[in-house]
């Protein structure tokens, strides 16, 4: 059974009848890889945030296993599938209160205590940093915990906005490898909105090329990358499609 | 507690010196080129003829004693000082106002009753003479406390969207979301009324007690009715800072799923 399937999917602001996302479609199972790739404004980061109801969709039926999101609580929904936001933002607490506070949200109790040290080298991150502030951290960093701290409670799926638009190419790499590990070992399915084609490529799975809200080409991530010039994608890639207006 | 004797009364003559001092202030002002004389004069002038009029009024209603004559001049003090209130608010969020003028309304009604009742125990609820001085001090406290929580929460929850959307992320209900904005807010409305408390007596003689004393009252009598006053003071700001906020918030959520669009 898929953890996550759009079907039909459309939004637009409540004031202003102007799509922002149409007819978006598509399916996520358990350890799946899928990232969208699309210009800046082409609805990639609405559908992350419609399928934890940070937005409301205006057409279509979004469901995680068997359920529509609307019939789930909004607490369980977020706890299936975890958001990890753009900004690494860690709310002015230290790594350890960030873990803590993950696990008291979603009610993991004493029996089921998260191993925080465990958690942290999963993502890659050296146990000593545990009682550090977030301004003793990089952004490298910040961006590991604020995954380490949706991985606290066992989602089916990440759904991760942009994970490496503040790091280097080398870290951007190794982000998409420590996600493709983290799908591989804990089959978490893995949804990564991004601009960097660098990123897709070590993640692999499949991809979805976005443009003015809607999906334009989708397939294997490695074919998709690879198309040939007249393609939207490859002019995409080549710089050539600029922000949706 | 006072008499006519008790005190000097303010003829033409005291009236007319005491007005040398802001007509002194204007032309200090005019001379100097500071360019606050047009302000200087509009407020005296309000000032003057608001008080003037409060005080016919207030003798007006002081001989009738009548409930019907008093009740709507508290429900129009509450009205005017719940609008003072959101209109200090920067870009408020749709809802504002009512949601001040409901918690302003509930929290005059329980600090005046209790004041009046339980603490200095009027024989008529209605009695002007205690009813609108105490319900005037205590709305002026309440302005403070609505705005300034209002303005804070307002202001925190649209520079935190980011944080707040994080918390909703991870499953967190709104109120948790916005705790630390919350609690904040609500400090903030009491900042003035804590600090007014802290140097009572020290830097200055509290406005109520000079008052008393200048009618005549003993300097004694007066400070205990003060002690009593700040404490109806602090209880209005804090109680209508927490309402305001406990409700205003909300308007920024729709139910406990996602924040309001329409409100950032």
């Amino acid at each position: 059974m898929s953890c996550l399937s759009l079907q039909g999917v459309g939004f637009h602001f409540p004031d202003d009848d102007r799509p922002i996302l149409k007819d978006i479609g598509f399916e996520l199972c358990e350890g799946d890889r899928l990232t969208l790739l699309g210009p800046s404004g082409s609805g990639k980061s609405t559908i992350l945030r419609l399928i934890v109801r940070l937005d409301e969709a205006t057409e279509g039926t979004i469901r995680t296993g068997d359920q529509s999101i609307d019939d789930l609580p909004v607490g369980e929904l977020r706890q299936r599938l975890a958001l990890v936001p753009q900004e690494p933002t860690l709310l002015g607490l230290s790594v350890r209160e960030n873990l803590e506070l993950a696990a008291e949200l979603h009610d993991i109790g004493d029996g089921d205590t998260p191993d925080l040290e465990g958690l942290l080298q999963q993502v890659d991150l050296a146990p000593d940093i545990i009682d550090r502030g977030p301004r003793e951290l990089s952004v490298g960093q910040k961006q590991r915990v604020t995954l380490a701290r949706a991985l606290v409670a066992r989602p089916t799926a990440l759904l991760l906005d942009e994970p490496t638009s503040a790091l280097d190419p080398g870290s951007q790499a190794s982000v998409a490898e420590l996600l493709d590990r983290v799908a591989d070992e804990t089959g978490t399915a893995v949804l990564a909105v991004t601009h960097s084609p660098e990123f897709a490529r070590t993640l692999g799975g499949r991809g979805i090329f976005l443009r003015q809200g809607r999906i334009e080409d989708c397939g294997d991530m490695d074919e998709l990358l690879d198309r040939d010039g007249g393609s939207p994608i490859r002019r995409f890639l080549n710089g050539e499609l600029r922000e949706s207006s | 507690m006072q008499d006519a004797a008790s005190y000097i009364q303010l003829d033409w003559a005291s009236m007319t010196a005491g007005a040398a001092l802001i007509v002194l202030t204007i032309g200090i002002s005019f001379w100097r080129g500071l360019g606050e004389e047009k302000d200087l004069t509009i407020a005296a002038i309000r000032c003057t003829v608001q008080l003037l009029v409060m005080g016919l009024v207030l003798r007006y209603l002081f001989d009738l004693e009548e409930w019907y004559l008093v009740l709507p001049l508290v429900l129009l003090m509450i009205a005017i000082a719940s609008w003072e209130s959101y209109q200090r608010v920067k870009k408020p969020v749709r809802g504002t106002l009512w949601v001040i003028g409901v918690c302003v309304f509930i929290a005059t009604g329980l600090s005046v009753s209790y004041l009046t009742q339980v603490v200095i125990r009027v024989e008529t609820w209605y009695d002007p003479q205690y009813l609108i001085p105490l319900a005037g001090m205590i709305l002026g406290q309440a302005v403070n406390g609505a705005a300034i929580s209002a303005e804070r929460l307002t202001g925190a929850i649209r520079d935190n969207v980011g944080d707040i959307e994080a918390y909703l992320a991870m499953g967190a209900p709104p109120r948790r979301a916005c705790r630390k904005h919350l609690r904040d807010a609500v400090h903030a409305g009491l900042i003035p009324t804590v600090s007014a408390m802290m140097v009572a007596g020290i830097v200055k003689l509290p406005g109520m007690m000079t008052g008393q004393i200048l009618a005549g009252a003993d300097p004694f009598d007066a400070t205990l009715y003060q002690i009593v006053i700040y404490f109806a003071l602090t209880f209005m700001a804090g109680i209508t800072a927490m309402m305001v906020v406990e409700i205003l918030y909300r308007r920024f959520f729709v139910g406990d799923i996602r924040l309001r669009r329409e409100a950032l």
